[in-house]
């Protein structure tokens, strides 16, 4: 009892000693009084008996130091005057010490930040129980209907139950993933992404419904039309109407009975809004268009399994195919995880340059601090000691930079997700937790250990006499020199990635496709079970309508955007010739306006006219791509071709260019009018005098007038669609351009540094040369020199760097290649020549000395 | 006061602390250098006490509550902490006391007769 409350009692003196102190000062006065009081009484002199009180009381230090083991801990006691004491030296030096926790800050915040994204999209376990047993499967081989020459890495439903089977697995389940039109009883139509699935999902997933419930055995193996939504589109569309379970909603016009709603962000493939079972029409259908995910048995690996299942592969009806299982959340991040490691490697480099920095900053302040340190070793302080007191100021810089730093980082995550591609996998669940604020916290601990022990060592070794004979100014070190030349290296290296970056984003930008894109607006027509009259009478009212819009040049429909170059596919063949074309060509059905509208140039013949219609002759129209492909250069315009559907024969009436949406090579394709092909729904394409978004609402206000039971929730700028080609890279770009601007500065502020301590160091050896008479330019390059070989190293080195670091830029960079001369030669440059402004401005006193002033001062 | 001739020892640790309690319990309230003076005049010369040394046994014992300082006037209208054993000081000194009886005890028998 009374041994705990004098541990409390401890701790609190160790951290706030004052008032003991004061009180013990008071006690020991107010003690050696009343021993001279009575040696007085006894006989002695006023000065025999202070003498004589002091020495019965014994060592007045002694007993304080005895007083303040026991009062308080004293290892907390020096820990704590160690601080105060760093407190005060760190204050001494403002701009050092603010310059310090600047950078680390900086370094520290931006790294937290994409240290978040990065551990939330790749390396947290995905958010459902045994992740690490989950699996995609895959199959590669012939296509869809066995066909040569096509690869799907999708499965047919008999692939996935001979899987299914598989040993390995202890459940299993298949998707397939469409965009259908939900509608219900007072909501708009809209547009959603189904997965229909074979097999329990949500068990595989060891997930369940946080209302409702999931399928039954009887109503997947019946594949009834009942389906779970999502949490956001429940949230969104339904405004979280607990009642909405139960109640009949229309995916293409067809009811369906919703039984259960999943928990927030639950639910597989990521994107899905809604999930329903899989038909048993549908399972019989061949087409390769199933994704199958499966849990693995508790003791089975990811190896086993795929031994297993490309045994089955080989097994079945088509046996040339391959199959493996690959880690569920490998595959979902697979796009994004080159994209993200780089930028973790730009963090990481910023973060060391930082760190440099701070050791430098630190380094250089120990230099002017050998003599104390010297003459408290002198005096006696232990070298422990020593160093634990510089310790103490770095982990105190430290510490500093890592609290600003999670300001900053928090900053730095909110900009940082809101740049992010929407695509990328958790974007939503990215927020700095406890995890990361440890990990944060841990590595700022590190950092400062790492920059102070290294010159805390050096420092604490050298309490030998030299230094306190005197105050010396000395060079910096050579060490100093090593870190201010990785600071340069490191700025180049991260300087010639955002410049390869940023060439390859210029390159995506200005990517012809074949088509003007900028002032187009598209949105899906999906017509199934919301419409049922004639479709092409439709799609000309729709037209129409948009015409009417104020600010709409044009209008067309057409069964894909020209951001989509893969199609229908159709076999065609010469009128007259025995053999059909070499390959079939895609189809693709438009209206009349649609090359216009699209700004697709008609480079031979003519384009659609409103005449093209049913009754009158076939007519169509080649990309040059058909001409150069499959008819090899021949002129088109003119010819006749047969296809296998179609009994009367089609003229070729016309040649377009091709469309190559963000550098994509086109197919041949065959665009035939929809009056002659009709499609049961489409794209619908308008092309804008100006900004589109200026027009959106109205245009998406003035369809649903003409159309009321169709979706019109996806009118959308169609350079968003090509935007997202480019997310990724643009992202990369813009956070390494952060990163590499972050380099440079600190960087320039490491040669400043070095050159300003240089010239210190010199200053005297400086005004005798000045005084007998060298020239101020020969003594100005006398003190840049060491600066300047740093500098030139530090860009060779980085250089080097940048090609070895390069190649793994790779799936980031479009129409440039890693070793892209203009990127790799400007950082050098850039970086060179701002080096060599700060080391001028440095050194610029000695241009503005008088030496005779100086030797004086000496 | 001052140490002359005679055979003078140092306190076995932790003693220090029973008879700083002791002697409060004895002489009521006191300070520093009364309880110093006190412990000199019962030893009679013959412990080698530096009256510094007092003050962590008082700091101990006070943070364990078993005394409690005040400041006070003395006689000679000095100033001085006073220290008084409290109530949990009182017990402990009872139990400590006892503890030391057996435990010198213990020694006494076998420093005479254990190890023949």
């Amino acid at each position: 009892m009374g041994g705990l409350r004098r541990v409390f009692r401890r701790l609190i003196n160790a951290i706030h000693p004052y008032r003991e102190e004061a009180d013990l000062e008071r006690e020991i006065a107010s003690h050696l009084r009343l021993l001279e009081d009575e040696y007085r009484r006894r006989g002695l002199s006023a000065e025999d008996a202070y003498r004589a009180a002091r020495v019965a009381f014994g060592g007045i230090d002694q007993a304080r130091e005895l007083h303040r083991d026991a009062r308080a801990f004293r290892w907390l006691d020096d820990a704590r005057r160690d601080a105060a004491y760093a407190v005060r030296i760190l204050r001494r030096h403002r701009a050092a010490t603010c310059a310090a926790v600047l950078s680390l800050a900086l370094g520290v915040g931006l790294n937290a930040a994409v240290f978040s994204v990065v551990d939330w999209v790749l390396v947290r376990p995905l958010p459902y129980p045994a992740p690490h047993e989950l699996v995609r499967v895959f199959t590669t081989g012939p296509g869809a209907g066995g066909r040569p020459g096509t690869l799907s890495q999708a499965l047919i439903h008999d692939d996935f139950v001979a899987f299914g089977n598989a040993g390995a697995f202890r459940a299993s389940a298949a998707f397939t993933t469409a965009t259908r039109v939900l509608a219900s009883a007072g909501i708009d139509p809209a547009h959603v992404v189904l997965a229909r699935v074979s097999g329990d999902l949500f068990a595989t997933l060891g997930v369940s419904p946080a209302a409702g419930r999931g399928f039954n055995s009887e109503e997947l193996a019946a594949g009834e039309p009942v389906v779970v939504l999502a949490h956001h589109l429940w949230q969104r569309t339904f405004s979280g109407d607990p009642a909405i379970v139960g109640r009949t909603v229309t995916i293409d016009g067809a009811p369906h009975r919703v039984v259960g709603i999943m928990p927030p962000r639950r639910g597989y493939p990521a994107d899905a809004e809604v999930w329903k079972p899989l038909t048993a029409d549908e399972r019989a259908d061949g087409d390769r268009e199933l994704h199958m995910v499966a849990r693995l048995q508790r003791e089975a690996s990811v190896a086993r399994a795929s031994a297993e299942i490309a045994t089955l592969a080989r097994r079945g009806p088509n046996g040339t195919r391959d199959a493996w299982a690959e880690s569920l959340q490998r595959t979902d991040v697979s796009d994004v995880s080159a994209a993200l490691t780089v930028l973790f490697g730009a963090a990481m480099l910023t973060l060391l340059i930082s760190c440099v920095n701070v050791a430098a900053l630190v380094g250089a302040r120990g230099d002017d601090r050998a003599s104390e340190m010297a003459i408290r070793g002198a005096l006696g302080a232990t070298r422990a000691r020593l160093l634990e007191q510089l310790l103490f100021e770095s982990l105190l810089l430290a510490l500093a930079g890592g609290v600003f730093g999670l300001l900053v980082g928090r900053w730095a995550l909110a900009a940082l997700v809101a740049l992010a591609p929407v695509s990328l996998p958790r974007l939503e669940d990215i927020a700095i937790d406890g995890r990361i604020l440890g990990i944060g916290l841990a590595a700022t601990l590190l950092t400062g250990l790492a920059v102070g022990l290294a010159p805390g060592l050096r420092l604490s070794r050298a309490t030998g006499t030299t230094a306190v004979r005197g105050h010396r100014v000395t060079s910096p070190s050579r060490a100093r020199r090593a870190f201010v030349l990785a600071q340069v290296a490191i700025a180049v290296i991260l300087t010639a990635g955002a410049g390869l970056l940023t060439r390859s984003l210029q390159h995506l930008i200005a990517t012809d496709h074949g088509f003007a894109a900028d002032e187009l607006v598209s949105g899906p027509l999906s017509l199934r079970g919301s419409f049922d009259g004639d479709s092409g009478k439709l799609f000309g009212e729709l037209i129409e309508a948009a015409r009417t819009v104020p600010g709409v040049a044009n209008a067309a429909v057409s069964m894909g955007l020209p951001t989509q170059v893969i199609g229908l596919r159709a076999p065609v063949q010469l009128l007259g010739e025995v053999d059909p074309l070499p390959s079939p060509a895609t189809l693709r059905p438009i209206t009349p306006g649609y090359f216009e509208t699209a700004g697709i140039p008609v480079v031979a013949g003519r384009a659609f006219s409103a005449l093209d219609t049913k009754p009158a002759p076939r007519v169509a129209i080649v990309n040059t791509a058909f001409v150069r492909e499959l008819l090899g250069g021949r002129a088109a315009v003119g010819l006749r071709l047969t296809r296998p559907s179609i009994a009367a024969p089609t003229s070729i009436v016309g040649v377009v260019g091709n469309v190559t949406p963000a550098g994509e090579a086109d197919r041949p394709a065959l665009y035939v009018p929809v009056e002659q092909q009709p499609i049961g729904g489409g794209q619908l394409l308008v092309r804008t005098h100006g900004d589109p978004r200026a027009i959106l609402a109205a245009l998406t206000n003035r369809l649903r007038t003409a159309a009321p039971n169709l979706a019109m929730d996806r009118v959308r700028p169609l350079a968003d669609t090509l935007e997202a080609h480019r997310a990724m890279t643009r992202f990369a770009t813009q956070v390494t351009a952060t990163f590499a601007a972050l380099a440079l500065l600190l960087s320039i502020v490491g040669v400043y540094g070095l050159t300003a301590s240089d010239v210190g160091a010199r200053w005297q050896e400086i005004a005798v040369r000045l005084a007998l008479g060298a020239s101020k330019g020969r003594a100005f390059w006398t003190v840049i020199r060491p600066c300047a070989i740093v500098l030139t190293i530090g860009m060779g080195l980085g250089v080097l760097g940048a090609l070895w670091a390069a190649p793994a830029l790779g799936s980031l960079l479009h129409g440039v290649g890693p070793t892209d001369v203009w990127a790799l030669g400007l950082a050098p440059i850039v970086l060179g020549t701002i080096g060599a402004i700060a080391a001028a401005l440095a050194a610029r006193r000695v241009l503005q000395a008088d030496p005779a002033a100086t030797l004086r001062s000496e | 006061m001052p140490p002359s001739g005679a055979e003078r020892t140092d306190l076995l640790p932790g003693t220090l602390d029973l008879i700083v309690l002791r002697t409060l319990e004895t002489m009521g309230p006191q300070h520093a250098y009364g309880i110093a003076a006190r412990i000199e005049q019962v030893a009679n010369q013959a412990l080698r006490l530096n009256q510094g040394t007092l003050y962590p046994a008082l700091v101990r014992l006070e943070q364990k509550g078993w005394i409690k300082g005040a400041w006070q006037t003395t006689e000679s209208n000095r100033e001085a902490k006073y220290y008084a054993i409290t109530r949990p000081g009182t017990r402990a000194l009872a139990e400590q006391v006892a503890r030391w009886q057996r435990s010198s005890d213990l020694v006494n028998r076998m420093l005479t007769k254990g190890a023949g």
